[in-house]
């Protein structure tokens, strides 16, 4: 479990090679041990966003399968935690943009809630691109992008959506709050 | 040669015109905005908590909130609508999309209901836009938002 800003991420353990501390002597020479020649980038930069370097608790990550590795700073490690992936649930489908290839799927994790990174896109070498380039997809009601429906290890099948009808003003009778318990409070 | 039951008719203009049916509407206001909601498109309204911003690529959706074991998506309805939320303590509405409830920040004056006929919304067909009518409400006009519809492009 590692953290930047507010947000928690879930990483796969078995991906994770070494957490390094920045101050922690030569991190160069460190990184070069599993072939990593560029310096590390902040998780957040792989999602578009900005990542702060100034965090106390800030590691780094190397991350990697077979002799592909990866570094990324983030801002704090909060360790090893067992997750059961019962509890791991699917994006909700409200989201329809390139998060669904970074995001695996969510879990309340303490207070909060965590996210799973997709341990595939994690560790593919056009990710940063990506992340930066893909186009956004705006929001259509019945029809989605392939990758809203793209399959994970924890995505579950949505079912079809109905066809909207924008111009439908079918509205219900209604002759008290009786469909609306949370108004009588 | 094609007949009407006898007294069919008659009984027809006896009943009067047809009564426009009653809608619920909730009234509130985000960012100092008036407007109305169906209140069978609404959840719940709770006071606002603390949510988790997600790292996202669609509008309006960047935040999950946890309500209990619920996780839901946090629709930015005042980003929608470039204006900012207003009031000290914010309250969270529970809209009733189609695919699923989202959390909706809203001001924290407190959301009233209102009973108006149907005949009142006048439907409006505005590209883009999550506003399916136009009621008026004593003096106001009020934009009749489409909860079940809202942020998916139509």
């Amino acid at each position: 479990m590692v953290a930047c800003g507010q947000t928690h991420f879930a990483i796969q353990a078995d991906t994770v090679r070494s957490v390094i501390r920045p101050e922690e002597g030569d991190v160069d020479a460190m990184l070069s041990t599993f072939g990593i020649t560029t310096a590390p980038v902040h998780l957040s930069e792989q999602f578009g966003l900005t990542g702060s370097y100034l965090s106390p608790e800030s590691r780094i990550l190397v991350c990697g399968m077979q002799a592909t590795h990866f570094a990324f700073q983030v801002d704090r490690v909060m360790g090893l935690h067992d997750i059961d992936t019962a509890n791991v649930k699917p994006l909700l489908p409200h989201f329809i943009g390139p998060e669904r290839r970074w995001i695996a799927g969510m879990f309340l994790f303490q207070q909060t809630v965590a996210l799973v990174l997709h341990t595939g896109w994690l560790l593919s070498k056009d990710r940063g691109s990506r992340a930066l380039s893909l186009p956004v997809f705006e929001p259509i009601s019945d029809e989605r992008p392939a990758e809203a429906h793209s399959p994970t290890f924890i995505d579950v099948p949505t079912g079809r959506l109905g066809s909207p009808n924008s111009n439908s003003m079918d509205f219900e009778e209604v002759t008290d709050a009786d469909d609306t318990p949370w108004a009588q409070i | 040669m094609l007949t009407t039951l006898p007294g069919l008719r008659s009984r027809k203009y006896a009943a009067g015109p047809v009564k426009a049916k009653p809608i619920l509407l909730l009234l509130f206001s985000v960012g100092g905005r008036r407007m109305a909601a169906r209140a069978s498109d609404v959840g719940g309204i709770w006071p606002w908590i603390e949510v988790v911003s997600i790292p996202s690529g669609t509008p309006h959706l960047s935040a999950v909130v946890r309500h209990g074991e619920d996780i839901l998506p946090v629709f930015d309805l005042a980003g929608r609508l470039n204006v900012q939320i207003k009031g000290e303590s914010l309250l969270c509405l529970i809209a009733k999309r189609k695919d699923g409830p989202m959390a909706v920040c809203i001001d924290g004056d407190i959301p009233t209901l209102q009973v108006v006929s149907g005949e009142s919304i006048r439907p409006v067909a505005w590209k883009d836009s999550d506003v399916i009518g136009t009621c008026r409400i004593e003096a106001e006009e009020l934009p009749v938002y489409s909860l079940a519809h809202l942020g998916l492009v139509r």
